[in-house]
């Protein structure tokens, strides 16, 4: 406001205001600037007189910042809140980490739960959070979960897209892709498709505006890079990355139709997550390779395959179909979070079964 | 400042703090601006000026009632540059539609054409597309059906 004033010549310089014909004089037209000011800077300060972005019981980039916070401050012995990056726009990107002895990097199995590549994809959000938040709660409670806690690390980032995900509660509902400004008119890059092993194959886009453009280069989006970063220096036994829909487990490769190395073992394990589901309410998430759904270049876990050999898997969550598609209801997210827990529980005791060691 | 009034001055203010909101799109037209292969918005008001576009050979990405967003040089645009203005985000409509599938290859043929893939039934797909992509769908000898004009919105929402 003073900046504006002073702008404008009316803070240092009153006597300069010139007759009024308002019959409040002088100080009615002082009062009136005022409102006036204070009316458009308020408008201005806050992107207009928008609501705060609501995205009901999911989860927005500002309620997630907030719950991870409490969560860490809640449990502070045992999570640990941290930033692996920012985002195009400079949201940070925030990661829970989930261990005994959290300050500590210890010998133990690493397990890294990602979500929300995408940015309509609102419950792949969600359900990551929605495990933080059971582990913390169960730990010294359920056995099992105080001892995957006790014996691995487990990294958790609910939201790798966190610019694409506010467009897409406050603009656009379909939006996919990052907030990227490509220069030509068209914004975002779609953040599975650039990383950086087999970049730039068959099922992504050097079109800027599709929705699978795969940016300029491999890693060229400061997310990507972020995630990149964050695996280099803490590579894990085993990872997921949720998304939806299409009720579907994938395992690399998604480049190539060709058979990965020791795809028995990636084929089982994507098996036992789908039985564990499939226990729980009963529904089927189709295990597979993700190239048999279609090819697609440059995604996460090509990328860990291709260059940790580390086992990642791709769960595409509920709906199974298009309609409802991305706007999956409210009402579902507490059973999709409740049949995807036992599939995360049992990677993650697979990965403490293996220690730390990649395929 | 004596002179301008104090009318003036509301307007002087108005102008000082949305020019503050309008930054960032200003930066943004600027950018577009100076791309060699910037998106254009052109409009036109016949048959005859569509056709003499697509003559021109501009790709033409969306087909608008009254307009086409095009990619191309300002060369090939130069007959057209007078009413050309950067792409607006809002203009770059996608059209969701239903291909006909005539064999499985024919899924990866419509992932690489970049569309928006949803969802592979055993003789459709469902997709959300831009009108260049489903001219080489088209192109590719696909046939599709168009279910909804601007799928950039969902059903019942603003």
């Amino acid at each position: 406001m003073q900046t504006r004033l002073k702008f404008l010549g009316l803070v240092n310089d009153t006597n300069d205001i010139p007759p009024t014909p308002l019959k409040g004089g002088i100080s009615g037209l002082l009062a009136l600037l005022f409102l006036f000011f204070i009316f458009f800077n308020g408008s201005c300060d806050n992107g207009g007189n928008n609501p705060p972005p609501n995205a009901g019981m999911y989860h927005t980039y500002v309620e997630l910042d907030s719950s991870l916070h409490a969560l860490a401050s809640a449990h502070s012995q045992i999570a640990q809140v941290s930033s692996i990056g920012k985002s195009v726009e400079g949201r940070e990107l925030w990661a829970i980490k989930i261990s005994d002895n959290v300050n500590a990097q210890e010998n133990e199995a690493r397990v890294v739960l990602l979500g929300g590549h995408h940015a309509r994809e609102w419950i792949a959000v969600d359900v990551p959070l929605l495990i933080a938040e059971h582990f913390l709660a169960q730990y010294g409670t359920e056995p099992k979960i105080t001892a995957l806690i006790d014996n691995a690390e487990i990294w958790i980032v609910p939201m790798v897209n966190p610019d694409g995900h506010q467009y897409s509660v406050t603009s656009q509902r379909l939006w996919r892709k990052n907030r990227r400004n490509n220069g030509d008119g068209t914004f975002g890059v779609d953040l599975n498709r650039n990383y950086g092993f087999q970049w730039g194959g068959p099922g992504s886009s050097g079109d800027s505006f599709s929705e699978i453009y795969r940016g300029p280069s491999a890693f060229s989006e400061p997310e990507a890079q972020a995630v990149r970063d964050f695996l280099q220096a803490h590579t894990p036994a085993a990872l997921i990355s949720y998304h939806n829909f299409s009720q579907l487990i994938l395992y690399p490769w998604g480049y190539t139709n060709d058979a990965p190395p020791r795809r028995g073992l990636l084929d089982s394990l994507a098996v036992a997550m789908a039985n564990r589901i499939r226990d729980v309410h009963g529904e089927n998430y189709t295990p597979e390779q993700a190239s048999d759904l279609y090819l697609a270049s440059g995604d996460t876990n090509d990328w860990l395959f291709g260059v940790f050999s580390v086992p990642g898997f791709t769960i595409e969550l509920r709906p199974r179909s298009s309609s409802p598609g991305f706007e999956l209801p409210e009402n579902q997210i507490q059973p999709t979070f409740e049949e995807n827990l036992p599939a995360a529980l049992f990677l993650m005791e697979w990965a403490i079964a293996q220690g730390n060691v990649t395929l | 400042m004596k002179k301008i009034g104090w009318c003036g001055m509301l307007l002087m203010s108005l102008v000082a703090c949305t020019s503050e909101r309008a930054d960032q799109t200003t930066s943004t037209q600027q950018v577009a601006m100076t791309s060699a292969n910037a998106l254009k918005k052109i409009p036109y008001k016949s048959a005859e000026e569509l056709q003499r576009l697509r003559e021109s050979g501009a790709e033409i990405i969306v087909q608008g009632a009254d307009y086409v967003i095009v990619r191309s040089d300002s060369q090939t645009l130069s007959a057209f540059a007078a009413n050309a203005t950067p792409a607006q985000e809002q203009d770059l409509i996608q059209r969701l539609a239903h291909i006909a599938l005539r064999d499985s290859s024919d899924v990866q043929k419509i992932v690489n054409s970049g569309v928006d893939l949803w969802e592979v039934k055993s003789d459709t797909a469902l997709v959300r597309a831009f009108d260049i992509q489903l001219e080489r769908l088209r192109h590719a000898g696909m046939a599709f059906r168009i279910v909804k004009e601007d799928a950039s919105k969902p059903e019942g929402r603003p």
